[in-house]
């Protein structure tokens, strides 16, 4: 393969220095649904390349994708704003995707890594928008208390980041699991850093959540989302749920 | 670095002033409700509320949808609303063409919002722009320059230094130093909750602290900041000094500084406050602490911390910070509005991005642009209520076509009436209470009967009694008093088993006599199961033992968690016959003489020295002779010198006979002086018969009770019964000190009941018929049940008409529950049956956050004849003090209610008050996340400040007040002159009087005037309200 190929592959699915595309793309979009769509759609031409390409990758990009990995997780901490911090989250989740593909080989356990990351930051991206449309903005600590002001929002928020953090039983979870598994015996310095990452993601989600949803609310009163959207919206997280369930099934 | 004496004693005398609006923190195993704004009482009630929001942060009033609320449901009268406005206006210059009472009625009763705002950045020209849809002129044309320079002179008016970094710098340091200072102050001033105490606690907080401090584990990865600190000085004072001039602090802002800190955590501060002026509390003899050490700790740290986040480019003193204001002032701008969280949402990221990069024409051209957004918000905001009101006053092509200096008048008025808002509102809520109190009293005065009622009743003041008393009152031929709780006797008290002092009165009292509990049965074994208590509780409090023990005796926590929980009231009625039973006791209540005291002395020594004997040179108790513990004591006391019998035990050995008289004088305490001193104690137990005469004939003469005695005078204190409550002291009786009111009860019946105390009260008019019974009780507030005590002295003649008096008492009890349960359930009606099991249940359950409202929703103290309020229900929300001023011969009778009672009643009023109005900063927030702290306090989480006033659960319903928050409404039963006079001689009254705290309407009973005392001046009931109007708006 040659290496204007690695180069696109890295650009789709993510790895640094070529991450920043995505980051800088994800960031300057506005509506929701283009990022939902976004967020779902990168990854996979990424994925197609390294499907089509046929080639055995080198085994230091392990070591650079898990140094993208962290880098993110980093970031991830240090930011406010819960758009960016989903973005960041799926650069680094999307990094670990190499290292399965690289040790694994297989592309079908990377399309459901991929995914299984995606979908919930998907879902993320418009819970976030109806933050945005009520707030003007997601950045926790500004905008807070939003448990108190509107408890349907929070409520999804909530299980949308458990998801995207990777908790138990959600598809991402497993994800996890599997990567971990696969490497524990062969790359055990790696596989502590996958678990570094994993709890900064948590840490990080954690501690947005707090901002965000816990302290006093804005004297400014919004409307909470309607009972409809509310069951469409946690819908989906339950169809996560599920798959989650299913790919303890078939992944392990 | 060492001061001089001058300075020192200058450090500790500003410290000192600085710490008085601190209100003292009591411990909370007697929780004494207090004012938490009782040190800026000096101050008029409006100014110490905005003294209050500066230093503590607390809101003074509720906010104004709040009160929208009340005034929709009637409990403000817009008459009266209108009559404040009115004076309002009074004061202010007219405005041309615009009907300003129209328009500030409609911002009252319509807008929920205030109109007016903070924000420098708009001017009256932005909004007259606003007005007309117009754009606003440049942010370009705002001086940043004048915004920096009122920052930098504003410096240390409201924050000490780190908050002014924090704010800009993001830094965090206010917050991680209240967590460091907490977790000091716990390790020092703990009272036995810790396993491993900490050591050295003996020198004082300052110097145990240092000692910790410069090997603590944590302080040492940013140890140098605290090792250089403490190395620059030893004590204190020195260490205060050292930091302040270290931040750059002006001398003359360091008293402004020290409050502001001692303001920070002004629960600790208050605790620590009141520790160290309590000479009598036991752990601040043994462990010393005061505020200079608790502000020294908290400046060393304080400086660590500046210091360590000096390093990356934040300023250290007040200098650097000046500087950095002056030169940069739109970062300095920008970065106030971020890190103290006034950023519009929409910017947040933008502006902490171009701070991030620190790139100064970004920082420019994002702050020009933001400015430019929020000032046309702002401005648009604001004209968008402006019209609303205009709109009310069909004055809107007006108020969009006024000039710009119409239009500035307009919104100063504004600016001071939304100021003044919440005065009105609260003169509102308690003209409307004082009306609606008037409107049920019963004005008449009805002649007297001379029929003896069947029983007659002395109840608490406390609110909670008014119900139990209007329902006896109700189902028989009962009649009732009000008296403060601890029915006139202070008094300390030993209780059975326990070593230590319990003063039982009202905390401004201190009492000079005590009483004792003595056992009159046989002497018992511990039952099997206190001991298997005491066992599993060793082991739990040990630090190692929990690992190991949970497995093997964790099930028996299992059961007893399973049963409290599921079947509260069966399980504890069942575990408590486990418990050993509490034996009948005797009070000692009488002055022993002389000769007893010494006698006690004597046979205390005795069995000492017996005791000694036994233990060192282990001879059995039947060898010890009476002679040798004679001649022992005489030798030890100095009286002999020798002790040939010892001696002669010994074998002759002289000097291990002196030793041991050595070690009787200095170990066992067998000496001149401290026998001198046993005889002083004991001179204070019990009261002589004269004033036993005083306190009994004080009591009956101020309640009006001089005659027609009926068979029983129940007297009647009260208490409450929860579990897993901490604040379960602040539901017992105030009048007690916190305490339950029954030994008080017992003291006060014993004492009427002597035939002697009889005798003397005769010769003084008071007459009590020789079949007239005091009998002490106590009413359980929880659960309303009345218990009857010392029934075993009963005269003979009195059993049969009991079963009468208990009946008539359980029928008012379950009449009071049936009452009082709806309003804990949230119901307005709970079947009879149904309430008296959630009362018991509320008694029981240890998940019970709630087990009754307590004193929540006080608001009057009527001081005058029962006959005034016993036709209306007042709902528990009157503290009820019986007074009869014809009895009141020299007039000091009123002056002792008003001086006692009615001052703590205030207390009781305000903590509900501030609890109510800001729960946050002057309540202690939701119980629910609340953990006991060192045995003395609680805290929210498991490290904050001392939580002090009241739970939310206990002031607030769903958020919303359930206590409805007005100063006390004193009502005074008795002819103006009188009131006039005994306020005039009562210093602490007149002065929270006249600067508000309390309100006071006088019932005047020979010229059937109402007077209410209204900022200085007396003005007629009639005046202030207009029956009329109020009755339309009822109809309305």
């Amino acid at each position: 393969m040659q290496s204007y190929i690695w180069l696109l592959a890295a650009l789709f699915l993510p790895l640094f220095p070529l991450s920043m595309v995505f980051n800088s793309v994800y960031q300057r979009l506005s509506m929701p649904l283009i990022r939902f769509v976004l967020i779902i759609a990168w990854p996979f031409p990424g994925i197609w390349i390294l499907h089509e390409g046929n080639t055995q990758a080198p085994d230091w990009l392990i070591y650079w994708a898990l140094a993208t990995a962290l880098l993110y997780a980093f970031r991830a901490i240090s930011v406010k704003e819960v758009t960016m911090w989903s973005g960041y989250l799926a650069t680094s989740a999307w990094a670990m995707g190499w290292i399965l593909f690289i040790v694994d080989d297989g592309v079908n356990e990377l399309s459901f890594h991929v995914l299984s990351f995606a979908l919930p930051l998907a879902v993320m991206s418009l819970l976030l928008g109806e933050l945005i449309h009520r707030y003007e903005s997601a950045y926790a600590g500004i905008v807070s208390g939003v448990a108190v002001a509107q408890p349907r929002l929070s409520g999804l928020i909530i299980m949308a980041m458990m998801a995207a953090i990777a908790s138990p039983l959600f598809p991402s979870f497993f994800s996890m699991l599997q990567i971990i598994t696969t490497l524990v015996i062969t790359y055990p310095l790696v596989t502590t850093g996958l678990l570094l990452v994993w709890l900064i993601w948590s840490w990080s989600g954690i501690r947005l959540l707090q901002e965000l949803l816990v302290g006093p609310a804005l004297p400014v009163k919004y409307r909470d989302i309607s009972r409809a959207r509310a069951v469409s919206y946690g819908s989906l997280i339950v169809l996560l749920l599920l798959s989650g369930l299913y790919l303890s099934g078939v992944l392990l | 670095m060492s001061l001089s004496i001058g300075m020192r004693a200058q450090i500790r005398a500003m410290v000192f002033v600085a710490g008085e609006p601190i209100p003292f923190f009591w411990p909370m195993r007697s929780f004494i409700h207090h004012n938490p704004l009782h040190g800026l009482e000096h101050k008029s009630f409006e100014e110490a509320i905005a003294e209050g929001k500066r230093l503590f942060h607390g809101a003074g009033f509720l906010p104004r949808t709040q009160y929208q609320q009340y005034f929709r449901e009637g409990k403000i009268k817009g008459a009266y609303l209108e009559n404040g406005v009115k004076q309002f206006l009074d004061q202010q210059a007219p405005i041309d063409d615009l009907d300003l009472h129209a328009c500030l009625m409609m911002l009252l009763t319509d807008i929920e919002s205030p109109i007016t705002s903070n924000e420098s950045l708009v001017s009256v020209p932005d909004i007259s722009a606003a007005l007309r849809d117009e754009n606003l002129s440049s942010a370009e044309d705002i001086d940043l320059d004048v915004i920096a320079e009122r920052m930098c002179q504003s410096l240390y008016e409201n924050c000490p230094l780190y908050d002014t970094l924090d704010k800009l710098f993001g830094t965090g340091i206010a917050e991680e130093l209240d967590e460091l200072v907490v977790k000091s102050c716990l390790d020092f001033f703990d009272e036995g909750q810790s396993v491993w105490q900490m050591p050295g606690r003996e020198k004082g907080f300052f110097l145990a602290w240092r000692e910790v401090a410069l090997r603590n584990a944590r302080l040492l990865l940013r140890g140098r900041q605290i090792h250089k600190t403490l190395q620059m000085a030893d004590d204190p004072e020195d260490i205060i000094v050292y930091v302040m001039e270290s931040l750059g602090i002006p001398k003359d802002n360091w008293m402004k500084c020290f409050r502001l800190e001692l303001a920070k955590l002004h629960g600790w501060a208050g605790f620590i406050r009141w520790r160290s002026s309590n000479r009598q509390y036991h752990k601040a003899k043994k462990f010393p602490g005061d505020l200079v050490d608790f502000l020294a700790v908290r400046l060393t740290l304080a400086l660590a911390l500046v210091r360590e986040r000096g390093e990356n480019d934040v300023p250290q003193n007040a200098e650097q910070l000046q500087q950095f204001i002056r030169n940069k002032p739109m970062e300095t701008y920008l970065r106030r509005e971020l890190y103290d969280k006034r950023v519009l949402a929409k910017w947040a990221q933008e502006i902490a991005m171009a701070l991030h990069y620190g790139q100064q024409k970004k920082i420019e051209k994002v702050g020009l642009a933001y400015m430019q957004d929020k000032r046309t918000r702002v401005a648009n905001m604001q004209a968008d209520l402006l019209r609303r009101l205009a709109k009310c006053a069909n004055a809107v092509p007006r108020l969009e076509s006024m000039p710009d200096v119409a239009l500035r008048q307009v919104l100063e008025l504004i600016r001071r009436f939304e100021k003044h808002e919440g005065m009105l509102w609260l003169e509102a809520m308690e003209a409307t209470a004082m009306y609606e109190f008037v409107k049920g009293a019963q004005m008449e005065m009805l002649p007297a009967t001379d029929k003896r009622p069947f029983a007659q009743a002395l109840f608490c003041i406390d609110t909670r009694s008014e119900r139990l008393r209007r329902h006896l009152e109700s189902v028989g031929d009962y009649q009732t008093f009000g008296i403060a709780g601890f029915f006139g006797v202070p008094v300390s008290f030993i209780e059975m088993g326990k070593g230590t002092e319990t003063h039982l009165c009202p905390v401004i009292l201190t009492p000079k006599n005590l009483v004792m509990e003595m056992s009159v049965t046989d002497v018992q074994d511990t039952v099997v199961l206190s001991a298997l208590e005491k066992a599993l509780h060793d082991l739990k409090e040990s630090v190692l033992t929990p690992f190991v023990t949970v497995e093997a005796i964790g099930l028996i926590f299992g059961f007893d968690m399973v049963g409290k929980t599921l079947a509260p009231r069966s399980y504890n009625r069942w575990r408590s016959k486990l418990n050993q039973t509490k034996p009948h006791t005797h009070l000692l209540i009488d002055k022993l003489s002389r000769e007893q005291a010494d006698s006690i002395v004597r046979a205390v020594q005795r069995a000492v020295i017996s005791n000694a004997v036994e233990f060192e040179f282990e001879v059995p108790p039947e060898e010890i002779k009476d002679d040798l513990v004679r001649e022992l004591r005489e030798a030890a006391l100095g009286n002999i010198a020798s002790s040939p019998l010892l001696e002669q035990q010994l074998n002759n050995n002289t000097e291990q006979a002196q030793a041991f008289i050595q070690r009787l004088r200095n170990a066992y305490l067998v000496n001149k002086s401290d026998a001198r001193m046993q005889m002083e104690r004991l001179g204070r137990i019990g009261f002589s018969l004269d004033e036993q005469v005083g306190f009994v004939s004080q009591a009956l003469r101020s309640i009006g009770l001089t005659d027609n005695f009926s068979r029983f005078v129940l007297v009647v204190g009260h208490g409450s019964q929860s579990e897993n409550n901490p604040y379960e002291s602040a539901l017992d009786c105030g009048a007690c000190g916190g305490n339950k009111g029954l030994f008080n009860a017992r003291i006060f019946a014993n004492m009427a009941n002597k035939p002697a105390v009889r005798q003397r009260l005769k010769s003084q008019g008071i007459a009590i018929p020789d079949d007239a019974w005091f009998i002490p009780a106590l009413h359980n507030t929880t659960t309303d049940e009345v218990a009857m005590h010392d029934l075993d002295l009963l005269p003979s003649s009195h059993p049969i008409y009991l079963d009468r008096l208990q009946n008539g008492l359980i029928s008012a009890c379950r009449l009071c529950t049936q009452e009082r349960v709806p309003s804990l359930e949230f119901v307005s009606h709970t079947p009879i049956e149904h309430a008296s099991k959630r009362a018991q249940r509320n008694a029981m359950d240890w998940s019970q956050v709630r087990p009754e409202w307590g004193l929540s929703r006080n608001v009057y103290f009527v001081i005058g004849r029962r006959q005034l309020t016993e036709t209306t229900s007042l709902d528990g929300r009157a503290f009820l003090h019986s007074y009869d001023y014809r009895v009141d011969h020299k007039q000091r009778l009123l002056e002792n209610i008003i001086t006692g009672p009615l001052v703590v009643g205030q207390w009781i009023n305000m903590e509900h008050y501030f609890s109510t109005v800001d729960n946050e900063n002057y309540g202690s927030g939701s119980k629910v996340y609340h953990n006991v702290a060192g045995r003395f306090g609680v805290m929210t989480g498991n490290l904050s400040d001392l939580r002090t006033g009241l739970p939310a659960q206990t002031v607030l319903a769903d958020g919303k007040p359930y206590h409805e928050p007005m100063r006390l409404i004193t009502v005074i039963d008795a002819p103006m002159k009188r009131v006039q006079a005994a306020i005039d001689r009562v210093a602490i009254v007149r002065k929270l009087l006249i600067n508000g705290w309390i309100r006071l309407m006088v019932i005047d009973p020979e010229t059937k005037q109402i007077h209410v005392h209204n900022k200085g001046q007396w003005d007629a009931f009639t005046d202030m309200h207009n029956a009329e109007k109020i009755i339309d708006e009822e109809a309305v």
